[in-house]
């Protein structure tokens, strides 16, 4: 089982080594432009004021005053509420999805399977490899906020991003587990990759729905991008109770199914 | 012991019966040929053996052992190798072994036979041609001495010196008491390396018998030219049917043992002759219907 896991991070890093330089970069940006932001907020918040307050709500902006009043209310709005969930979410489908669909469309799931290892351990092998490297994407995304806020004499707030890992963490690791299990069923990456990706656009629409209209207002409760709440962990330092709850749960619940699913199917390499 | 013993097995695939209810036993030590023309169940079977398959009825033992439940620890003892390669593009040879070693923990003989089957593990699998690609898949296959390999379509693909090459260590672990059970659709093939065959079609077992026994079943079509008169009657003995005549032509499907058609062709002076052997399918379709 060894053997699988760190092959796994072996053969990911240098995507994972991509990704983490693609998000530390927009960080940079953002943290870099942030002191001039802040110098003109009084500008800036008469600007925002002319946007539709549907459409800040879609960006899960409420406070439109507050925007540029700290680095936590920036990113909250830049970051971690647009950027920083397009490439998780991009990144943890890629490393669920391929996981074992990737291994029977390459035919290379033989190889494995013709080991002495349980299909329980290879997929555990396979899931705690996707796990770490989505830890250490979550890790340097959200906490290379601090040097580069040093960097820039910028004040931050070191127990925010601690929060915001952790409800980070478990946003991505819910989509990989989903990635995952869809990894499971089917033959082949494409579709592991694109019913996840679907189901996510899906929940991003829901929310956008409930938030455009109250009586549409409860279709939020359905969707992950509720539950990923940056605005409360980065800006209040608070993770919702029903966020734990529900990715929690989905985390249990498709890992469950999904190792069952692996252990019981036919696996035919074409 | 047995080192297979496959008993009553069915596989369906929704409402195709990929096997319909197979039986055949492997005795340790054997070589033994899993013959028939492709989608007659050859790789199916294999797949159930090797657990990537479940029965939808029947038994697999390997070893002494169940396929399924002891699916773990059978594989220890057992080398596998694929029709086509199922290996890692980005890797290289080296890291395949070194991967497989690590979790096999056992790469007796991966060294000897790299050197003798002149594979350079330094090389990314990308880089390599179907036949070093097949050398290596072989490597890994062996490297850890199993008791018991299965082989699908060994030589599929193969130019015939590497194919003669794989013939020769396949040889030489049948001489070590391995055993050895290999799925082909060449004849020639399972002639040559195995010690028995069982012939399956549309995942039907139509025959199990020793290679002795398959040699006789051999099929020859003949087809000559005579210089002048020759007796139509002369070639109407046992194992040779009469397939088409003419006054100076005939052309004939011989059963069994050639040597008799060539003595009564040699009383007679000929314009052309030509002599090839049936094809599997042939055969088949004529000791099988």
């Amino acid at each position: 089982m060894k053997a699988i896991f760190w092959r796994t991070i072996k053969d990911r890093r240098i995507v994972l080594l991509i990704y983490c330089l693609g998000i530390v970069g927009f960080l940079w940006m953002y943290v870099g432009m942030f002191p001039s932001f802040a110098d003109k907020k009084e500008q800036f918040n008469q600007l925002m004021q002319y946007y539709p307050k549907e459409m800040m709500q879609a960006f899960g902006i409420t406070e439109i005053t507050q925007i540029f009043s700290s680095l936590e209310n920036f990113l909250a709005m830049e970051q971690f509420n647009i950027v920083w969930p397009i490439v998780v979410i991009a990144f943890a489908v890629s490393i669920g999805g391929a996981s074992i669909a990737g291994e029977i469309e390459g035919g290379t799931i033989e190889t494995l399977l013709e080991l002495p290892v349980s299909r329980i351990k290879i997929f555990f092998a396979k899931y705690l490899a996707g796990l770490v490297l989505l830890a250490i994407f979550t890790a340097v995304s959200v906490f290379a906020v601090i040097p580069l806020a040093a960097a820039y004499h910028v004040d931050y707030q070191a127990s925010h991003y601690v929060t915001t890992s952790v409800i980070g963490l478990l946003f991505a690791w819910a989509i990989m587990t989903l990635a995952f299990f869809f990894s499971v069923v089917f033959n082949s990456k494409g579709k592991a990759y694109f019913i996840p990706v679907g189901i996510l656009i899906a929940m991003y629409v829901l929310k956008i729905l409930a938030s455009l209209k109250d009586s549409l207002k409860d279709l939020q409760y359905t969707s992950f991008f509720y539950y990923f709440d940056a605005n409360k962990s980065l800006i209040d330092n608070k993770i919702d109770n029903w966020s734990y709850l529900i990715f929690g749960g989905v985390i249990v619940v498709f890992t469950i199914i999904a190792v069952l699913w692996f252990s019981k199917r036919d696996i035919t390499v074409s | 012991m047995n080192a297979v013993e496959v008993k009553n097995l069915k596989k369906y695939f929704g409402k195709v019966k990929a096997l319909d209810g197979i039986s055949f036993e492997v005795e340790k030590g054997e070589v033994f040929g899993f013959l028939g023309p492709n989608g007659a169940g050859k790789t199916t079977t294999i797949r159930l053996m090797m657990d990537f398959l479940r029965p939808t009825k029947g038994e697999i033992k390997l070893l002494g052992k169940d396929a399924k439940e002891d699916s773990v620890e059978l594989k220890k003892h057992i080398g596998y190798l694929s029709p086509e390669d199922r290996l890692y593009k980005g890797w290289t040879g080296e890291e395949h072994v070194d991967f497989i070693r690590a979790i096999r923990g056992n790469s007796a003989k991966a060294q000897a036979l790299v050197k003798e089957l002149d594979l350079d593990l330094k090389k990314r699998v990308w880089q390599l041609s179907t036949g070093n690609k097949q050398k290596l898949s072989l490597v890994l296959a062996m490297m850890s001495d199993p008791d018991l390999l299965i082989m699908d379509e060994p030589t599929l693909g193969l130019d015939p010196i590497l194919s003669e090459k794989i013939y020769q260590t396949l040889d030489k672990l049948g001489h070590e008491g391995k055993t050895i059970f290999m799925s082909s659709h060449y004849l020639s093939e399972v002639e040559k390396v195995c010690d028995k065959v069982a012939i399956i079609k549309e995942g039907k077992l139509v025959a199990t018998e020793h290679i002795a026994e398959l040699k006789r079943k051999k099929m020859y079509s003949v087809r000559a030219t005579f210089a002048g008169d020759f007796e139509p009657d002369s070639f109407k003995i046992e194992g040779v049917e009469i397939k088409d005549e003419h006054h100076d032509f005939v052309e004939l499907v011989v059963k069994g043992d050639i040597n008799q058609v060539i003595t009564i062709l040699h009383q007679y002076k000929l314009k052309d002759l030509e002599i090839q052997r049936a094809t599997l399918e042939d055969i088949f379709l004529e000791f099988y219907k």
